[in-house]
């Protein structure tokens, strides 16, 4: 039975939020969608071997740099990723470690396995931290291995710098719009940081446009008009897949000195990605 | 959890200008007013913004005049400090260094950092604190501080110093201090510090306390009633993602032992050797918490306390009397190597790879003396009644041994020798110059001893 007193309050809170976001200058409406969980990893079953399930997540392994003049080579070692128990949460673990010569971490996706478009992509992460620390939760459009990065479109829904402890970045990349002309959003905490505790980075994502969200908070809407505006191409119409990984080093977080603490892990409570209930 | 705000970012504004509005929000929403208030004492955090905060008493250390206030250069608003550091010849004084500090005690139990923003002409390194004042004329009261050497250069940088636990800042005058040197070529230079306050930043994180220096603390043999000292650190991240270390004092700090029959420890941290067995030190800060263990495989006790009326006796090593000056040379075949052990005030002798001992003094006149007296403790290798040699030197009398001396040393506990004076069969002791321990020449003979509470006396 439904609560109507409940209901009566919500319709309220609701016309204020309406009245709220109409007398703001910015005009972005934020739609409400009715979430409808399409896949998800919890990280709650601790395999023996405690890799990743093999049927939600693959590898990209080895050295080179990536693109980004990164110094960590990828394994698919236990010591890299794993799931684990962390003061009693299932978690999966990506750590970097350095053995005084060698610095080894992991990337793991789920290309070929779980791909989509549109909908929300969220997970729940405690980051790790230090200079050169550069971890990411980010999609690539399905069609990289047929047209040329950044063709198939990039979304990054959260990248961060272990020596900006308390600000994440979110970006897209796609032609024309990448490297310094990407369309990327800082959003930063006051009195707080990313390393101490989780918090939820999501993207919600439509025909028309992509969300940014910390927590509860909308920091960014990219809209189809102004990728257009600047332009790029829309080319976030097609399925996308989920990589999670902790580079150390590179273009973008420039490198760890004798400063950075090794090991560091990002540990990622969930990953989970809705489509729009119809 | 650390309850935050979040800076809400306008959809339109670039990357780059959220950014600056992200810098700015952080800078200057500092909100103090919801912080508890233990006691009476203002809360104010500011030390230098752009001038002196009221109330605030300023002593100069080293050349006195080197501080000064610059309109001219400054991190933000209209002033900063400038420190002269002298050349290291200047006659006026020879490094810089100064104390802020209050009449009027503050409780700044709610912030957990002094911050400053310093540069320097010179690339150098600068001791900053908090916590410390000149209580009274003579007398610098240093319960609660804590400082860092921090790196400066021709940039403006910020610094952090950690605050250990803010709680017990309830009571504190001791401010700001600082202490430079010229470089290493001896040339002075000039720094300045701005926006110098106590903040609550709420971003240093991965808090991680630990004793330094634990491999000094013993894991086999030790005296007992010896200590330690417990030097506690504490890492913290600061909000640039690098750790900085600091030295907590005792003041902040709890200390328990596992077991005080092995080893207690005081509130100062000092550990005290009890007895054989293994103890743990917790330390705590907070809900910090560091370990470290001794373990006492033996335990050695001291050398029994002479019982002889002072005036009966020449000592030349002990610490129950007044001791004649005397030298340990090394000559010919010494091997020894000798270090001394300090225990409570009571000195011991420790010798290892040890052939034999001179002891030489002035001349002394010994007639009235009968008796030798020494302790000695054999702590390798395993032996039992071993002697020793002995010899006694007299100016006019010569040189004249004792072999073999019956001694009855037994490894692993302290003998007591008293040895006749006769028995050296000196025709005169007036004029004694120096007397000779010797490893008497068995198998095996003993190579790591102690020694203490050498004399000469009658009853």
């Amino acid at each position: 039975m439904r609560n109507k007193k409940l209901f009566l309050t919500k319709a309220a809170l609701f016309l204020v939020l309406m009245f709220t976001l109409w007398s703001c200058e910015d005009t972005s409406e934020i739609k409400k969608h009715n979430w409808e969980l399409t896949w998800q990893d919890e990280f709650n079953d601790i395999p023996a071997d405690k890799l990743p399930d093999a049927t939600k997540w693959t590898y990209d392994l080895g050295a080179g740099g990536w693109g980004n003049a990164e110094w960590q080579s990828y394994t698919k070692s236990s010591q890299n990723v794993a799931i684990d128990l962390v003061d009693g949460v299932g978690c999966l673990k990506i750590t970097a470690r350095f053995d005084g010569t060698t610095y080894t971490s992991a990337r793991i996706k789920t290309q070929g396995l779980f791909e989509h478009g549109y909908g929300r992509f969220e997970a729940r992460i405690k980051l790790p931290y230090g200079p050169g620390m550069w971890p990411a939760f980010w999609l690539l459009g399905n069609n990289k291995e047929t047209v040329v990065w950044p063709q198939c479109g990039e979304i990054d829904i959260m990248e961060y710098k272990g020596q900006e402890p308390n600000i994440v970045h979110g970006t897209i990349h796609g032609p024309v719009l990448y490297s310094g002309k990407a369309i990327t959003q800082t959003y930063g905490l006051q009195n707080a940081r990313f390393d101490t505790d989780y918090h939820v980075f999501a993207v919600e994502w439509t025909e028309e446009s992509i969300d940014f969200y910390v927590d509860e908070t909308l920091y960014k809407r990219i809209t189809r008009t102004e990728v257009e505006s600047k332009k790029g191409e829309w080319v976030y119409d097609h399925p996308f897949f989920i990589i999670l990984n902790l580079a150390v080093g590179g273009n973008f977080a420039g490198y760890p000195n004798e400063f950075t603490i090794f090991p560091q892990t990002m540990f990622v409570d969930y990953v989970r990605v809705y489509k729009v209930a119809i | 959890m650390i309850p935050m705000e979040k800076i809400k970012s306008n959809y339109i504004v670039s990357a780059l200008l959220t950014g600056f509005v992200f810098i700015s929000a952080v800078s200057c929403k500092k909100d103090t007013g919801n912080m508890e208030l233990a006691t009476n004492y203002p809360t104010t955090p500011e030390i230098f913004i752009d001038a002196f905060s009221r109330d605030l008493k300023f002593d100069a250390w080293g050349k006195v005049t080197n501080f000064d206030i610059d309109y001219a250069v400054k991190y933000k608003g209209t002033a900063s400090m400038k420190i002269s550091v002298p050349n290291a010849s200047d006659p006026a004084g020879n490094f810089a260094g100064g104390v802020f500090y209050t009449y009027m005690a503050r409780d700044l139990s709610g912030y957990d950092a002094v911050t400053f923003w310093a540069k320097a002409t010179q690339a150098t390194t600068m001791n900053a604190s908090f916590g410390g004042y000149p209580d009274s004329p003579g007398t610098f009261t240093a319960k609660y501080k804590v400082a860092l050497d921090v790196k400066l250069n021709s940039n403006w940088q910020k610094f952090i110093i950690p605050i250990p636990d803010p709680s017990f800042l309830t009571n504190e005058k001791g401010m700001f201090s600082y202490a430079a040197g010229a470089l290493a070529d001896g040339s002075g230079y000039t720094i300045w510090i701005d926006e110098v306050k106590f903040e609550k930043l709420g971003t240093l994180a991965h808090q991680k306390l630990s004793i330094a220096n634990i491999a000094t603390w013993p894991t086999s043999a030790g005296f007992i009633g010896q200590t330690y000292t417990t030097d506690v650190v504490e890492a913290v991240n600061t909000p640039d993602g690098v750790n900085v270390q600091v030295g907590v004092p005792s003041s902040y700090l709890t200390y328990t032992s596992s077991d005080n029959n092995v080893a207690t420890v005081s509130d100062a941290g000092v550990v005290t050797l009890k007895g054989k067995g293994s103890a743990t030190i917790t330390v705590k800060l907070g809900d910090l918490t560091a370990t470290g263990s001794i373990t006492l495989t033996k335990a050695v006790p001291m050398a029994p306390t002479p019982t002889v009326a002072a005036a009966n006796v020449i000592s030349l090593y002990s610490d129950a009397y007044p001791n004649i000056a005397i030298d340990t040379p090394k000559w010919d075949y010494v091997t020894n190597t000798l270090s001394t052990i300090s225990i409570d005030g009571n000195n011991i002798l420790s010798f290892s790879t040890f052939s034999y001992l001179p002891i030489t003094f002035n001349s002394i006149n010994a007639s009235t003396m009968t008796h030798l007296h020494m302790d000695i403790y054999v702590v390798a290798p395993t032996s039992a009644n071993q002697p020793v040699k002995l010899i006694l030197k007299d100016n006019a009398a010569g040189e004249k041994p004792i072999n073999n001396y019956a001694a009855g040393l037994t490894t692993g506990s302290w003998k007591s020798l008293d040895i006749p004076l006769s028995s050296f069969g000196l025709a005169s002791r007036s004029a004694l110059v120096f007397l000779i321990i010797a490893a008497d020449p068995q198998n095996p003979k003993m190579t790591d001893l102690y020694l203490d509470n050498v004399y000469l006396y009658h009853n």
